[in-house]
């Protein structure tokens, strides 16, 4: 009991601090408020005692933070964290903070919901406060999960077809990847973020986990390949680092469909840094598209380093990390789901390094447009990295290479996550 | 005596990491700190190596670390071991790069990436020591980024101008899609055997053996620039001289021949993979003495001259003359690198050489060409200018058809996601 009322705290926390931001006028109290909250509910997470097991359909959880997403909630805390010290004034003054805590409120209620209701409640809730600046495919796209989700999960076995359809919707696998590319285009790159790295779907598939999700796994995983190849040729930075979160997020569904115990254990140690990496490089690209009077292109070189080398070290390390490189986080991440997706799936399993690769290129190729050859436009006077992007720049390139350092300690307890998973009654 | 071994490899890691985080904390270090400190960091590595010396003669030294991690049935820990195999290279690569750093002190004086210049070598010194070093093919695997990652950056050293970042861009390509042989052969060879250990193969079946024998032989092509993988070896000629003489003189190059000798017990299992050495090595050595032979600068010229050089390694592993080719291997090492420290003063050298002569030295090295009739002379002048038409062929009749089915699907995503461009944000 103690645990519930302590998520519904953390929870609370949030749609307090949202509310209080209408009463702010200035962007720094409202920032500050934010990461504040955001830092507090992190810390709230971390302590709440975890319940043994996956609480999902237990009569007597009605809340409850346990094996299955407590990784989830810690990196929903970080991304907003993150998110506040990245985003430029200019975001912050038309109610993006408000929203994003309503929204990570909304999912956090998802994530720890007991029910299928509430936890369907959660999920359609969550992506409201940004209705507005949706494209329509993007609100169909969700209100169709929303739809789907509660009618599957109230039939059951017989249903299961229907989540299935809206995790794929959510989580925007081929061919339902179009709104991540729209979002990215249109809106504001930290919204954007901000939604997709809540992998919903991913999360849908680790509470309803079932033996003919398998198939989710080969779907992931073409569709990983599929927007690597696309990634590889993009000209607009936007969408590039959209292709790049819809192949690296498919990666987390790969691992959770492929059932195994490495599988799983890869993909919630990859879960964190996509969290982590995506949205730093997007809060990167944003602080630069900020100080700048034209938008970033792939089409030439920009040479940013030279004005920006505390960014352009911040984005190639979370780059590198989210691709999987020695020494971060990233390595071990990739590491485990290769030998997950590889054992479940001998003959498309390949296609998992081969999208690695292909990722791997297209961050270098964006860091050397971006970053490397000569500088093309006067940004003399233009500040570098500031104290708060410092901070948040700092904090996840520490998270990333210490964990790379000691993964040991940043795993989840795998044989009890793969066994909550696993046993859930459709398998 | 074990624990040296991890302190060998560890301490430039260190070097970097303090010279990384000094740097990111505004601390200004002047260049003679740097340098003190990266000697300093290289005298501790070269100690530990001559105090575990003594163990060569009686069969080396292993280390084994506890679990890293471990998921499941699977475990990651960190073996290392200084073979015969692995004792000269591990020396020959400390005292080159101590050399190479006292010559990049004066050579690098005052440039701007000065502390870049040395982050990336200390970098690279603890992923070449762990290449050499590490005991099984999962702690290879780490090193082997290092130094694929150090290399990138270093080739990308002047990023004011554009060349060295397209050859940078180059050479990652390369990189990272023959790296997808040694990731998949490591997650095969721990399927097949339960661990990544390349000693512990008896268990092999031959159609087994042959499989991760050649995925060992496609993660060799690209580090050591063979055929038809060596495309950017002369583009990497636009780093600066040191770095060049570290990597495509002395070690990076060679780490593909080393992968090749560390995986004898497979080769043997597979004499077909065995013959494919050979003829990769042979075609290399041919079309890089050709391409020699037509190119204008002198380091490209010692590069491609490093190229047939790793090709003829390459056959003396093939035809199991192991011991040749590892003193090849060193000997090659230790000239080239040389070569490469003086190709600056080419010219000046030229010039003394002739002034001490007394007047002009005759060419030399055009007696064969005398026997190869005029028409044919012409037909070769063109494939060496070329590079034997290597990427021509794989650009026009692999990658560009690729490239153009990528280019289709990507226009009609682009139709359907248009981006914002500045100005018309929300925000």
């Amino acid at each position: 009991m103690i645990s519930q009322l302590t998520v519904a705290f953390a929870i609370g926390t949030l749609l307090v601090s949202g509310a209080l931001t209408f009463f702010l006028k200035s962007v720094s109290s409202i920032r500050t408020v934010g990461a504040v909250t955001a830092l507090v509910n992190f810390v709230v997470v971390l302590l709440v005692p975890v319940a043994s097991g996956n609480t999902f359909g237990n009569q007597h959880s009605f809340i409850d933070v346990d094996q299955v997403n407590r990784i989830p909630m810690l990196a929903s805390s970080l991304l907003l964290f993150v998110t506040f010290l990245m985003a430029p004034d200019s975001a912050l003054r038309s109610g993006f903070v408000w929203k994003s805590l309503v929204s990570i409120a909304a999912t956090q209620l998802a994530y720890t919901a007991g029910s299928p209701w509430l936890m369907s409640l959660g999920i359609a809730i969550a992506w409201l406060p940004f209705y507005k600046e949706f494209s329509p495919v993007t609100r169909i796209t969700f209100a169709l999960a929303s739809v789907l989700l509660p009618i599957g999960l109230t039939l059951g076995d017989k249903g299961i077809w229907l989540v299935f359809a809206a995790i794929i919707l959510r989580k925007g696998l081929f061919p339902a990847h179009g709104w991540i590319t729209r979002t990215m285009g249109a809106g504001h790159w930290l919204t954007a973020m901000l939604v997709i790295n809540t992998h919903i779907g991913a999360f849908v598939l680790l509470r309803t986990s079932h033996t003919s999700a398998v198939w989710l796994t080969d779907l992931a995983l073409g569709t990983a390949v599929y927007a690597a190849a696309l990634g590889m040729r993009d000209l607009s930075p936007r969408r590039t680092l959209g292709w790049l979160s819809i192949s690296q997020s498919a990666f987390l569904l790969a691992g959770i469909g492929s059932q195994t115990s490495e599988g799983i254990a890869g993909s919630l140690l990859l879960w964190q840094v996509v969290v982590a990496s995506t949205t730093i490089l997007a809060g990167i690209m944003a602080a630069l598209e900020s100080r700048m009077s034209v938008s970033l292109t792939l089409k030439h070189s920009s040479g940013l380093a030279a004005r920006f080398p505390r960014l352009a070290v911040g984005f190639i390390i979370a780059g590198l990390a989210l691709v999987g490189a020695p020494m971060t986080l990233g390595f071990y991440g990739e590491d485990l789901l290769m030998h997950g997706t590889l054992a479940a799936h001998p003959r498309i399993g390949i296609l998992l390094p081969i999208a690695t690769a292909m990722n791997a290129i297209t961050v270098f190729r964006m860091f050397s447009r971006l970053f490397l050859g000569p500088i093309t436009e006067d940004l003399t006077d233009v500040p570098d990295a500031l104290p708060r992007e410092r901070l948040a720049i700092t904090a996840v390139i520490s998270f990333l290479i210490l964990g790379g350092l000691v993964p040991g300690w940043l795993l989840p307890k795998t044989a009890a996550t793969h066994d909550a998973v696993t046993t859930h009654p459709g398998n | 005596m074990t624990y040296l071994l991890p302190i060998v490899i560890a301490t430039p890691f260190v070097v970097f990491c303090l010279l990384g985080t000094l740097w990111l904390s505004g601390v200004a270090l002047s260049e003679k700190a740097i340098v003190a400190i990266t000697h300093a960091g290289l005298f501790v590595s070269t100690i530990c190596l001559l105090r575990l010396l003594p163990s060569f003669f009686t069969g080396g030294t292993r280390f084994h670390s506890a679990d890293w991690f471990r998921v499941g049935e699977y475990h990651f820990s960190i073996e290392l071991e200084l073979s015969k195999l692995a004792t000269f290279p591990s020396l020959l690569a400390v005292l080159l790069l101590g050399l190479i750093t006292h010559f990049s002190s004066r050579y690098i004086h005052r440039d701007r990436g000065f502390l870049r210049f040395f982050l990336m070598l200390n970098l690279f010194a603890s992923g070449i020591l762990t290449v050499f070093i590490g005991g099984a093919l999962d702690v290879m695997l780490v090193g082997w980024e290092l130094v694929g990652i150090s290399s990138v950056f270093l080739i990308a050293f002047f990023q004011e101008r554009e060349q060295p970042v397209a050859g940078a861009l180059r050479a990652f390509i390369t990189y990272r899609t023959c790296d997808i042989g040694l990731l998949v052969a490591i997650v095969l060879l721990h399927r097949f055997t339960g661990n990544a250990s390349l000693d512990d193969i008896s268990n092999l079946t031959s159609q087994q053996s042959t499989l991760v024998a050649c995925l060992l032989v496609l993660a060799s092509l690209g580090k050591s620039a063979q055929f038809p993988f060596s495309g950017w070896l002369p583009r990497a000629m636009e780093g600066p001289t040191p770095s060049s003489a570290a990597f495509y003189g002395a070690l990076s190059i060679h780490a593909g021949a080393f992968l090749l000798l560390k995986a004898r017990h497979l080769l043997e299992m597979s004499p077909a993979t065995c013959w494919a050495i050979v003829i990769i090595g042979a075609v290399t050595t041919l079309q890089a003495t050709l391409s020699s032979r037509a190119v204008a600068d002198a380091k490209s010229a010692l590069a491609l001259g490093a190229q047939a050089q790793v090709g003829l390694i390459f056959i003396e592993i093939g035809l199991g003359w192991d011991k040749l080719a590892l003193w090849h291997l060193c000997a090659h090492s230790v000239l080239r690198t040389l070569e490469f420290l003086r190709a600056p003063s080419t010219l000046h050298a030229y010039h003394s050489m002739h002034a001490a002569a007394g007047g002009h030295i005759p060419a030399t090295g055009q007696f064969y060409d005398r026997f190869i009739p005029e028409s044919l002379r012409l037909k070769l002048y063109r494939a060496a200018l070329d590079h034997g038409w290597v990427d021509t062929v794989l650009v026009r009749f692999i990658l560009g058809p690729l490239v153009a089915v990528v280019n289709i699907i990507l226009m009609a995503e682009q139709r359907m996601a248009p981006i914002q461009e500045k100005g018309l944000q929300d925000d």
